[in-house]
Parts: structure tokens; sequence; C-alpha cells
């Protein structure tokens, strides 16, 4: 991994303060050596309240789909106040990768969703009270409470992306990070997986996805960073016609202006070559 | 049932059981990780051992095992290192480890001579005292990292760029499941034989997830079938003159043929309750 870094994470950001939850200072991150976004300098912040009411959602495309922005370690990457590389209790970072193919064994809804329970257990106890609790409200919050004994191999697209979501949340992460959540989904899954993502929101989950384009999830968003050829292209709220992400499909929105979530354009449109 | 009274078919049913239960337990992760065949690669490799243990003269139970954790733990640092080279990495194992265990067996000195079938194909009547005990540890061994530790096998199993992002051990659970991959197979060696074990981790694991939801029920009606088979394999094969290896591997097969037609009646069943009363 090609870093370079433009400077040490300052003290005392906790994520759950006034410090940014993640921060990315001059960062340059690649996948398999070949650096993909150059320079790249945001912080996320968390809402101003407590850690677990944060208020504000927020969303930027810090990279491609295979190299989640934090999995390239490197000091001019902070998580949560900590470099990356040695954050200790990575369950406060929720990752949802895109809807993977599992095996399946018979394995449920629920045994999948425990799994996401296990950083927050001790090896040596089996599940408790709490930890059923927390899987039982993440199967909840994603809407398939009435699902948990189904197996992982009889859901449809969007349950599974919807179950996949419920695994990070058993942790009780305190940031969300999606990968590209709504690529390949058909109009309804996109409603349920945006329903599924205000809920998190109205509860205070920071969330940040990164995406080519948002769709439903769009009215969420408060923030946006697009990437164009590797650089920070915008940083900003969300602009009208940014949907598309090239900047040119301005009409059909204007009647809707604070409404629009144009993330990762520029992944879309530059020569990245991250697809 | 007369055949009872015999210690060898009483040690041979003690072995029986051990491996039956304790095989699909290990089956139900690497069919979780599309690694249904790992196993037989293990076996290959094993055969090599086995053949070093008879050359230099000391138990081919414990070389085999060595030599089979070995080649299990290289296999992962392989697929650690190459993701795409495991495929190519388990061919090099099949062959190499079979192909070895072979040329050194031909090399055994004088007065050793060698039953290679008894490896090949199992020999559960051939079980001492010693083995017993040997397989007893050694299953308790593998149920501890199978059932004791299995939610962390099973979450790197189902996601593992997941786990690793959450902090979750995922080289430390690889590695577990394939050192006890490689001891069930030294363990199933003497009931089933090297070339059957893999059949014996997986074929109840199949048969299970006919008739059951949920990874860990599906693990208990595996283990379920395995020790059933496994009993009855071994009366069964004593009592039509059968080699105890393919019977039993040949009843867990039946079982999944029951399972699959029990499991087309429930849905045939279930469709038909559904056409009566539209919800």
């Amino acid at each position: 991994m090609h870093v370079s870094a433009a400077s040490e994470p300052g003290p005392g950001a906790d994520g759950d303060g006034d410090g940014a939850v993640i921060a990315l200072r001059g960062a340059t991150l690649g996948y398999g050596g070949v650096p993909i976004v150059h320079g790249a300098s945001f912080e996320v912040h968390a809402g101003r309240r407590s850690r677990s009411s944060a208020r504000t959602g927020r969303a930027s495309p810090p990279s491609s789909e295979r190299s989640p922005a934090w999995s390239t370690s490197s000091a001019a990457t902070c998580v949560l106040g900590e470099p990356v590389a040695h954050l200790s209790d990575r369950w406060r970072v929720g990752y949802v990768p895109q809807a993977s193919s599992i095996g399946d064994v018979g394995l449920t809804v629920r045994e999948l969703v425990s799994t996401g329970r296990l950083p927050r257990m001790s090896p040596w106890r089996p599940m408790g009270r709490t930890d059923r609790q927390a899987v039982a409200d993440a199967i909840a919050l994603v809407d398939l409470a009435g699902q948990d004994g189904r197996r992982i191999g009889q859901l449809s697209g969007g349950q599974l992306r919807r179950a996949l979501i419920a695994r990070s949340l058993a942790a009780e992460p305190e940031i969300l990070l999606l990968d590209e959540p709504t690529a390949g989904v058909d109009a309804a899954t996109r409603a349920s997986l945006a329903d599924s993502l205000r809920s998190l929101h109205d509860a205070g989950t920071t969330i940040v996805l990164v995406s080519h384009e948002i769709g439903p999830v769009e009215e969420l968003v408060d923030r946006v960073v697009a990437l164009r050829e590797g650089r920070i292209d915008y940083d900003g709220p969300p602009r009208p016609g940014d949907r598309m992400g090239d900047g040119t499909h301005h009409h059909d929105h204007d009647h809707h202006p604070e409404a629009i979530a144009p993330v990762g354009g520029g992944l879309a449109s530059g020569p990245m070559g991250g697809r | 049932m007369d055949a009872l009274s015999y210690e060898f078919m009483q040690r041979a049913l003690l072995a029986a059981v051990l491996v039956g239960a304790v095989a699909p337990t290990v089956g139900v992760h690497l069919l979780q990780r599309r690694l249904a065949l790992i196993g037989d690669g293990l076996g290959h490799v094993a055969l090599a051992g086995v053949a070093i243990g008879v050359v230099t003269g000391s138990a081919p139970v414990g070389t085999a095992l060595v030599v089979a954790v070995a080649g299990a733990v290289v296999v992962e640092l392989i697929r650690l290192r190459a993701r795409a080279g495991g495929d190519v990495a388990l061919a090099l194992l099949f062959y190499g480890g079979i192909a070895l265990g072979v040329v050194l067996l031909s090399r055994a000195p004088e007065g050793r001579a060698v039953n290679l079938d008894a490896y090949l194909f199992g020999s559960v009547t051939t079980t001492t005292v010693g083995d017993v005990v040997t397989f007893a540890v050694l299953s308790a061994v593998v149920l501890a990292v199978t059932v004791g530790f299995g939610r962390y096998l099973l979450a790197a199993g189902v996601d593992e760029a997941y786990a690793r992002a959450a902090g979750l051990p995922v080289v430390a659970s690889n590695l577990a499941l394939a050192v006890i991959t490689a001891v069930t197979v030294v363990v199933s060696m003497r009931v089933v034989g090297l070339l059957l074990i893999s059949a014996l981790m997986v074929v109840p694991v199949v048969a299970a997830q006919q008739v059951v939801s949920g990874f860990w029920r599906t693990t208990a009606v595996a283990s379920g079938i395995g020790v059933a088979a496994s009993l009855l394999g071994v009366v069964g094969s004593y009592q039509a003159d059968t080699p105890s290896g393919g019977t039993i591997v040949l009843l867990t097969i039946a079982a999944f043929l029951v399972a699959l037609v029990a499991r087309g009646l429930l849905d045939a069943l279930a469709a038909r309750r559904a056409r009566r009363s539209p919800a």
C-alpha cells in the first residue's frame, strides 16, 4: 500500500466529542500497490450529541469498491482518533460489504447476524441476554423480524443486503460504513434499504457510504465528498444534479433542491480502474 | 448380537462412534467455506506420513498426524498469501502426498510389509486399545474447536473480509480449522480409510441440510447421522463380510437419499397445504 502521510493525527479525537470519527489527511490510498485515491483530506464528524445519539448522517465516497478506505493502513487515515492500523475496537466501525455470496449450510438470518455480535463478546462465554437482544434489535431495525429463522440461501437480494447491515448493527457500531449498498438492486429493494438506513439515521448512527449513485437514499445524505480521477473534486452539501455524479444532470432535480444526494460521481466517471 | 462380545468389535465400534460424531462437525465448517474436498487432499498427504512411519519403523498414526497437520498449515499459509493459488496448492498437495507415500512404501524394509489397502480404505477391526485412547483425545480436541470456538470459525467462514474488518481472529480460525481437519483425517484413517475420509465429513452434513435449517442444528443432525452410519456400518460389515469403510460411506449416502426424498415429500405437503388455504 502506497501512502503519503501528511501529518500525525491530533490527540484527543475520540469520536464522541468534537473529534472526527474518520479523518484522512493527505492520504493516498490504493489497491495492490496502485494508487487510486491521491492526497485525500477530509473528516467525518459524528453529531454533537453523545456517541449513541450522534445526529448527523454523512455520505462520502472515499475509495473504490474493493478497498474500503479504512482497510488501507496509514498514519494519514485515522478512525475514531486512532491510526487505522492500530484501531483496537474495530467493531466501532460497522462495515457492510457488498452483497457477498454466502455458502449455504443452512445458516439462518439470526445465525448470520449473531456472527456480527462476536466482537463484543467474551470468547469464553455463550451469548447472554444482552447479546441476544442486540441481535434481535438489529434484525428488527432492518425489518427482517419475522424472517430470522429463514435460511440465508432463501433470501432475496434486498433481504440479504439488509441482513448484512443487521450483522454490522449487532455490534452496535458508532459508524456504519456501507460499500455500494444500492448497486445492482431493483427500485423496490432500494426503497426498502433506504427505509432501513433512515431508521438508523434517525437513531443517530453516523453513516458513511460509498456509491456511484444514491437513488432513494439521497434524502438522508447531508454531505457529499465526490472523487474525480482519484482526487477530491467536491466536498460539501449535496448539490442539485449531482445524482449522476458528472455534473451534467442538473435538470429534473431543481424542484427538489435539498434532496439530491450525488455521491461518488467521480468514481463512476473517472478513469480509476477500480471497478 | 454376539459380534459385540468380541473385544476387537467393541474397540472398532468405539472408534467408529468417535469418528462418526466428530467428522461432520468439521465438515460443516468446510462446506460453509466451499472446501468440501480439502479433506481428500489432506488424506493424500497423510499417506506420505504413514509411509514415513513405516519406513522409519515408528507408529504410522503419529507420523501421519505430523505430516497431515504440517500439510494443512502449509495449504492455509499459501491460501493466505496468494488468494488465487489455493486451488493449485491443493492439487500439488493431493498428488505430491500420495505419490510420495506410494514411492516411500515401496522402499519399506523387508519384514515390514504394509497392507496399503488398510490405510486407503480403513481396517477398523485392527484398532488397538492405544488407538482408541489416542482417537478419544484427538476427537475431544477437534470437538472443542468445532463446537467450543465454532462461532469464530463460522464468522470467518461466512465472510472473511467482514470478519477481518470486525477485528475477529480470522487467521487463527483458518489455521485452527486446517489443523483439526488434518487431525480428523488421521483419526478417520483407521475407520474409513484415507480415500473415503472426505465422505464422512461431508455427506452427513449434506444429508442433514435437506431436512433441517440452521447451522448448528445441521451440525447436530449431521453428527447423529455420522454416528448411526458408523455403528451400522461396522456391525453390518462384520455380518455381511464387507469392508467397513465402504459400508459406512454407502450408509451415509443412503441417509442422504432418504433425506432428499423426505424433503421432497415435506415440500410437496407444504405446497398442497398452501394451495388449500390461500393466505
